[in-house]
């Protein structure tokens, strides 16, 4: 396997120094703290609890080959179905392909 | 069963007193979450007022904090470092799940306030969203469930009942609860939240979570698709979710479309992952 990354959203107070951005971290008003890339320290770890900063997206090795991820993919698409299980509005289906699409995607 | 043993939602009032009151500290953050305003210094100094709540915010803050090098000993210190809205978030949620810590039978009180955090925080990544007031979105979903508090006080072996309905045999949970009591926990829910002499919004999200087509409110529509999402995304993680029915007319008004919402699910998540971790939930 080569050094395959994923993608994990986190709560802030949950990460810790020493993991990398995935994605930029915006204040409460919008404005850039750190862009994606960026190895976090201690620093500017306590600087996101300051500032309130909730969740961050980091990057972390992922040592899944692709059998474990049809796996895991069917396992997503199995707790879909049961937690959908029944019939309901054209708005709950809608719900379910977005959070289909969105749990396919952040389990590749 | 007997019908005898079946309360009305008039006779349900009664019981209210048989739950504890709400907490001053919670009828106060209420008041002033909801009301767009929480003054810093008058909230230090209501919490001061009370040891339990302060150890309580203590315990959370230097969990919420717990890959920095200092440790939190004063509520003005937690305040500094998380924020007035995050610490008035943290007291009120730690407020209920300590006085409404239930320990009867069959009721699971830790799962009840799970599923109500997960709910506050999807109804409050949505109001951010749409623009509407979050605290009270917050604040509303925490508290839409208080009905199956009621009804569990009331009859517990009824609402076993209920959910042995709903778990077995795949109704869904308002359904089965009208069955064997006549009335669901959105009209019971609605006898509590009076009685708590709630705000007049927040009382109206209880009694139309489930359904709120009638009520043409924003703030219950807000909360209705919070828990259909909050279902949805799993967060209570119970082997038999399943999520109830979406009101079409609900997303409409609120002009909410999913997809365009969709990439905020994994910061719900985080979010979620964080307060549960927060208050050990």
């Amino acid at each position: 396997m080569d050094n395959k990354q994923r993608i994990l959203c986190l709560a802030t107070a949950r990460a810790a120094p020493g993991m990398v951005l995935a994605k930029p971290v915006y204040d409460r008003e919008g404005s850039i703290l750190l862009t994606a890339e960026t190895v976090l320290d201690s620093v500017m770890f306590e600087q996101l609890i300051r500032r309130g900063v909730e969740a961050i997206s980091v990057s972390v090795p992922d040592p899944r080959d692709e059998k474990a991820i049809e796996r895991d993919l069917d396992d997503v698409r199995a707790r879909i179905d049961t937690i959908f299980r029944g019939t309901g509005s054209e708005a709950r289906s809608q719900l379910r392909d977005t959070v289909l699409d969105y749990r396919i995607e952040s389990t590749r | 069963m007997s019908a005898a043993t079946i309360p009305s939602l008039d006779e349900l009032l009664g019981y209210a007193d048989k739950l504890p009151s709400l907490p001053e500290v919670i009828a106060y953050l209420i008041r002033e979450l909801s009301d767009e305003k929480a003054d810093l210094e008058k909230l230090t100094r209501h919490i001061n007022t009370d040891p339990a709540v302060v150890a309580r915010l203590l315990a959370a803050a230097n969990s919420a904090s717990s890959g920095l090098s200092r440790r939190v000993h004063s509520a003005a210190q937690a305040f500094m470092l998380l924020g007035a809205d995050r610490v008035a978030k943290i007291i009120l949620v730690s407020s209920l799940i300590y006085r409404y810590d239930a320990h009867a039978t069959g009721f699971d009180a830790r799962l009840f306030w799970r599923h109500s955090l997960g709910v506050a925080i999807c109804t409050r990544t949505l109001a951010e969203q749409l623009g509407i007031n979050p605290e009270l979105a917050f604040v509303s979903g925490m508290l839409h469930d208080i009905g199956r508090l009621l009804m569990h006080t009331a009859s517990p072996g009824l609402v076993m009942q209920a959910l042995d309905l709903y778990r077995l045999d795949g109704i869904p949970s308002v359904i089965a609860e009208r069955q064997v009591f006549g009335y669901n926990h959105c009209e019971a829910g609605r006898v509590l939240a009076t009685a708590w002499k709630l705000p007049p919004d927040i009382v109206d999200t209880v009694a139309a979570h489930h359904e709120p087509d009638g009520f043409g409110s924003e703030i219950c529509d807000l909360v209705h698709v919070g828990e259909c999402l909050s279902h949805a995304l799993d967060l209570d993680g119970v082997p038999n979710n399943r999520v109830p029915d979406v009101s079409e007319l609900a997303c409409a008004r609120l002009g909410l479309s999913w997809p365009k919402f969709a990439p905020h699910f994994a910061e719900i998540g985080a979010r979620f992952d964080d307060f549960r971790v927060t208050l050990g939930l």
